[in-house]
């Protein structure tokens, strides 16, 4: 039998009262292991921290969003949103299970290439795009997603001057009764933009309108949103069809499906409260097939949902450092985790398991990262085990963005792991040395150090 | 009269005479005249006689096609040839063969309504009743005087062509020939009121032009005949016994391969049938002597009016594949290569088109014959469930119903009806739980036809969103999937049933096209029926492939061929058939396109044509593109195959088909999955001989969005002209 772990002594006030149908209090989760595989053994071989990737869970949630989407509509394709996590393997997974990609930049969209995805299946968003992106799209056949009028225009002036058709679609903003309002991203739907923006491309030669596009918001917790959005898209689509007896071929209904963490100030946890892929697609695919859409021209629905798709495979482990008392007596535990990696906890609550057993003692404590800044903080107040030095801490539901908006800030970045579906580890992205920064930095000679 | 109407009659005619053998070609027809003629006045009589009807059916105003086709003609044809030989030439007898004709037309115009009810047809039933009227009175008539021709044959054939065809005719009958051909030849011949050896082997080399199945069951009925003759001991040579010969060759025909597809049952009752027509015969020649009447047709008649009757009253038709024809080509080898098409390729005709009631792809948990719930009178019937990769059906433990894929999933109609039965408040079960007082569930009716119903079941309390008479289209959402009624977890129960009740039981019935997905391929069924574990999908149609294969009646095609242009035109016939006819070359290629595969249906003209490599290249093409899927088909070998590889293969083609044509397709390539705007597929056509491929044809074909663009394979290319696109845009912007 394994040696009792030494914890320190607490003192709690005794919770008085009837218990409720829960029991006394909450119950300690840890997280031992990751897809079978102790985390431990993780550590030991990878370091702390480390990001922990299943490309099991990230199958099975890819089938289930395609799967309620799929069988509520004819025609549905997801495209992976680059942006929300661009590793490679993560790319080449989504790939493999059919998806498109979708760049918001040129840097992506080479990215995408790369990865060996054929032009004609990449979606070109976003607001910087460059002339040579823009060329290099149109060669390629992909779609691109107009943002602004300047945009337009420069594709216009490209178009005539490569002489060939570009596959364009424009990006739609909307109130859709949420708060607040995204307006920053594409042409208006209410002040009549985006009419303008359709007549303009379908004036023009060389300019092939084949979608409409909406990006409604992100974490939307409320499917009725979509429906509002999808109602719109589809009038524009019906609209174009009368005026142009022209067909919008797609209509993408972007991302934002939320996942199943908890915002910051969300009164119920984000598991509870947070829509299903079910919910999403009831909402969306009825408002398309519900418009007055042609149903002989039903337009294939894109989906670029990211979040909701990755982020329950991510997981990040990271050790204690040290423990502390703070000057009002709370306790606070620091971790070897930092915002610098875990860049989403300015927005989640994120919850923290404990990697090995603990008792059910739990002390109300602030967790710190390992930064020298006082805004690293990753939870102001938890209810956490105690915990000593060296001991292993998961936290869950990291799989969207931190990989991608982390920063080289005080440490470096870490490893990334990836379990495959048998159960073995991949080493995915490694941990950034000394040696990448010296490589990318260059000191002018007068002021490279001379031996004093 | 114009010149179209007398090419109708023209046609009619020497069809007439073709007809007598259930065939409607030309030169048999003009071959059959001419032997007709082997007795001058018999032949004149005859022609005058089968003019005449088919006049006087033009003008009366009957079926033009009938009247082409000599439907009408061939009983008078047999009234004339027989008065012509039985009474001696004259005005006299001329004036009976009027009236006699007018009158088997009026019969033949009876007898075909009134066994038409029956979908009978009326044989030689015309002639036969005619014939006897004519004898029976002609005894009173004695100024027709009985003709002494027939008897002294080599008077008449002096008569027509001299010594020369005396020395013909004489060394022919001189010839020392088997007791069974001889026989059979005076018995063909007596068809024609021949009775003689050369007329007989003319009509039998006439006979194995237009049809070696006709042919060999010609061989076969004589054949069974004359073995029962010499088993029962009676001397077929007798005049009166081979002078009715004919009666055996005729039926065998009949039904071993003209109102049946040729197939070795049909082979087996004629054996079966011969003696049967034998007894017919002796027995009938015994009560018409008391009339001095001839026996003529009378035992072919009755026998395979009887017989095709008898099988009509079948009630299962597929123990023993016994077909009627149902579109009758006239000729045993088209009737049989058409049928085996039909019933492989053209299921069509006899099924109601039926899909998927749900969107997305879907397991098959319980087929046909389940082990569960599917037997006895619900035998026929699909329980459906959705499975992640692992081949789970739920996330999690599965304890709770929203745990299972498929729960609150869309179902929706299969193919267009009117709701009929709706049960929308029976409570969910929890998983594990079974509901068996409504075992059910709730469920939807719909029907699509006359006794044909779909039931889809168990589906989620409160979500049925059609009402009872809601008229739905094939797609439109009925419900979601639940688990209420007999349903311990999740799934759809699918069946199709001839009642309109919840629950009533289930037919057989076929899914009209669906995908199987089988680890990233696919696989295309039509007319099939998923089996357990099958992993299934309602194909996607791709629009580009159905703007291309769309042919609108009416619609010009220009295409190069080889480097000349040559024009199409897609045409309907008053069948509703389609087809692209080419003026150029007299062909036709027939097609059909059910919304899901386009099919080519057959070929007809000039098999150096543009069209034919048109037909070869786009024998069946589904219209939803699915990257590398195959397709297999099957040409009818008459259309392809060399026409002396054919001439052998007909003999035995009932049993067997040494030699095939094999169509295969795939998808290979397309510019944009999403919104295809180039499809590029390939086709291959193998001739097989023995199993073994001896010659193969590739093509390329490539589709864009003007249509079928370009086919080419290493001997041809197709390329289409198009028309000038008209400027839509402007270029205000530039």
């Amino acid at each position: 039998m394994e040696k009792l772990k030494y914890e320190r002594p607490i003192i709690n006030k005794i919770k008085a009262g009837v218990p409720d149908k829960y029991g006394m209090s909450t119950r300690v989760q840890i997280k031992t292991d990751i897809e079978g595989i102790p985390v431990k053994d993780i550590v030991n071989q990878y370091g702390s921290p480390v990001f922990v990737l299943s490309e099991k869970t990230i199958r099975e949630t890819y089938q289930e969003a395609h799967r309620a989407f799929q069988s509520r509509y004819p025609k549905v394709q997801f495209a992976w949103s680059y942006k929300t996590n661009y590793l490679d393997a993560v790319c080449q997974i989504f790939h493999d299970e059919g998806s498109w990609a979708e760049v918001v930049s040129g840097f992506e969209y080479d990215k995408a290439i790369e990865n060996g995805v054929p032009g004609n299946k990449i979606i070109f968003n976003g607001p910087d795009k460059s002339d040579a992106d823009l060329k290099k799209a149109v060669e390629n056949g992909s779609f691109i997603h107009i943002d602004h009028f300047d945009e337009l225009y420069s594709l216009m002036r490209i178009v005539k001057k490569i002489g060939k058709k570009a596959k364009v679609a424009i990006r739609v903003n909307m109130d859709t009764g949420v708060y607040p309002k995204w307006d920053r991203f594409g042409f208006n739907y209410e002040n009549g933009e985006a009419w303008n923006a359709i007549n303009r491309i379908m004036l023009t030669e060389n300019m092939d309108l084949v979608g409409l596009h909406t990006h409604i918001g992100t974490y939307m917790m409320t499917t009725n949103a979509y429906t509002v959005a999808a109602g719109k898209l589809a009038d524009l689509a019906v609209k174009t069809a009368q005026k142009y007896k022209h067909h919008i071929k797609y209509i993408d209904m972007g991302g934002g499906f939320a996942s199943k963490n908890t915002l910051k100030g969300a009164y119920l946890p984000g598991k509870d409260t947070c829509p299903s892929f079910d919910d999403y697609a009831e909402a969306i695919t009825s408002a398309l097939i519900n418009s007055e859409i042609d149903p002989e021209h039903l337009p294939v629905l894109f989906l670029e949902t990211g979040r909701a798709l990755i982020d329950d495979a991510g997981y990040l482990i990271g050790s204690v450092l040290a423990n502390k008392r703070l000057s009002n007596a709370r306790r606070a535990t620091i971790i070897d985790i930092g915002v610098n990696i875990l860049f989403t906890s300015f927005w989640y609550e994120h919850e923290i398991y404990p990697g090995q057993a603990c008792s059910q003692q739990t002390e109300d404590t602030t967790i710190y990262g390992p930064l020298c800044m006082n805004i690293d903080v990753i939870r102001e107040s938890i209810q956490f085990p105690l915990l000593q030095k060296n001991d292993l801490v998961v936290i869950p539901r990291v799989g969207a963005y931190n990989m991608t908006q982390w920063m080289q800030f005080i440490t470096l970045r870490p490893n990334v792991v990836l379990i495959d579906r048998e159960q073995n580890l991949h080493l995915i992205r490694k941990k950034e040395t000394n040696e990448i920064f010296k490589n990318q930095e260059i000191v002018p000679k007068h002021l490279k150090n001379k031996k004093t | 009269m114009r010149r179209s109407e007398i090419q109708i009659i023209k046609e009619g005619s020497i069809k007439s005479y073709a007809q007598v053998f259930f065939s409607d070609n030309l030169t048999f027809g003009w071959l059959l005249l001419l032997v007709s003629f082997f007795d001058f006045y018999a032949g004149l009589y005859g022609l005058a006689a089968v003019l005449l009807t088919n006049v006087t059916a033009y003008l009366m105003g009957y079926d033009t096609y009938k009247i082409r086709q000599g439907t009408y003609g061939y009983n008078s044809l047999l009234v004339g040839l027989g008065i012509g030989l039985s009474f001696m030439a004259g005005w006299q007898s001329a004036i009976i063969v009027f009236i006699a004709a007018i009158l088997t037309f009026i019969f033949t115009i009876v007898f075909e309504a009134w066994l038409g009810k029956y979908t009978l047809p009326f044989l030689s039933i015309p002639f036969l009743l005619v014939m006897w009227i004519v004898i029976l009175s002609g005894r009173e008539l004695t100024a027709l005087g009985l003709s002494e021709r027939g008897i002294y044959t080599i008077n008449e054939i002096y008569g027509i062509g001299g010594k020369y065809l005396v020395n013909i005719y004489q060394w022919f009958e001189q010839i020392e020939k088997p007791l069974f051909l001889k026989t059979y030849f005076l018995s063909l011949g007596a068809i024609f009121f021949q009775y003689n050896i050369l007329a007989g082997v003319l009509i039998s080399l006439g006979l194995l032009y237009h049809s070696r199945i006709a042919f060999s069951l010609s061989l076969l009925g004589f054949g069974t005949a004359f073995v029962f003759y010499q088993l029962l001991g009676i001397d077929i040579t007798q005049y009166g016994y081979s002078y009715i010969g004919f009666n055996y060759i005729l039926t065998a025909i009949a039904i071993g391969g003209f109102f049946l597809i040729p197939n070795k049952y049909s082979f087996l009752w004629v054996i079966i049938l011969l003696p049967v027509v034998v007894l017919i015969s002796l027995s009938a020649g015994e009560i018409l002597k008391i009339y001095q009447l001839p026996v003529y047709s009378l035992p072919f008649n009755i026998v395979v009016l009887s017989f095709l009757y008898f099988i009509k009253l079948r009630q299962r038709y597929d123990r023993i594949p016994l077909q009627e024809v149902i579109v009758q080509f006239n000729s045993p080898e088209k009737n049989l290569y058409y049928y085996q098409q039909a019933s492989k390729r053209f299921k069509w005709l006899s099924y109601f088109p039926m899909y998927l009631p749900f969107l997305g792809k879907w397991t098959v948990s319980q087929a046909e014959n389940g082990a569960y719930t599917h037997q006895g009178d619900w035998k026929y019937a699909w329980d459906f469930i959705m499975n992640d990769y692992q081949n789970k059906q739920f996330k999690n433990t599965g304890d709770f119903l929203i745990d299972y894929y498929c729960f609150d999933k869309n179902i929706v109609a299969p193919s267009d009806g009117t709701v009929v039965s709706v049960v929308n408040n029976i409570d969910d079960n929890t998983i594990g739980d079974v509901n068996l007082l409504q075992n059910w569930g709730n469920s939807v009716v719909i029907k699509h036809t006359e006794y044909l119903y779909s039931q889809v079941s168990h589906l989620k309390k409160g979500s049925i969103v059609v009402k009872k008479g809601t008229v739905v289209k094939k797609g439109d959402l009925l419900a979601h999937c639940g688990n209420s009624g007999r349903s311990p977890y999740p799934h759809l129960h699918f069946q199709l049933q001839a009642t309109p009740y919840i629950g009533s039981p289930t037919i057989s019935y076929p899914i009209s096209h669906y995908i199987r997905h089988a680890h990233h391929k696919f696989e295309l069924h039509s007319y099939d029926k998923p089996v357990l574990n099958d992993v299934v999908s309602n194909m996607e149609t791709t629009e580009l492939l159905i703007k291309a294969f769309k042919f609108i009646p009416g619609q010009k095609l220009q295409y190069e061929f080889n480097g000349k242009k040559v024009n199409w035109e897609v045409k309907t016939d008053y069948y509703n058939n389609t087809y692209i006819y080419c003026a150029e070359t007299q062909s036709y290629a027939y097609l059909y396109n059910d919304g899901q595969v386009h099919y080519f249906k057959s070929f007809s003209g000039d098999k150096k044509s543009g069209l034919y490599y048109f037909y070869l290249a786009l024998y069946q093409i589904p219209l939803g593109y699915y990257q590398d899927m195959i397709i297999n088909d099957q040409f009818p070998p008459n259309v392809i195959i060399d026409k002396h590889k054919m001439f052998l293969q007909d003999f035995i083609a009932p049993f067997w088909l040494p030699y095939q044509a094999d169509y295969q397709m795939k998808f290979v390539a397309v510019d944009d999955e999403l919104y295809p705007g180039k499809i590029e597929i390939k086709a291959q056509l193998d001739l097989l001989r023995w199993q073994k491929v001896y010659r193969q044809l590739n093509f390329e074909i490539h589709i864009n969005e003007q249509g079928i663009s370009q086919i080419t394979s290493e001997a041809i290319r197709l390329i289409l002209q198009p028309e000038p696109v008209k400027q839509l845009k402007n270029e205000l912007f530039a």
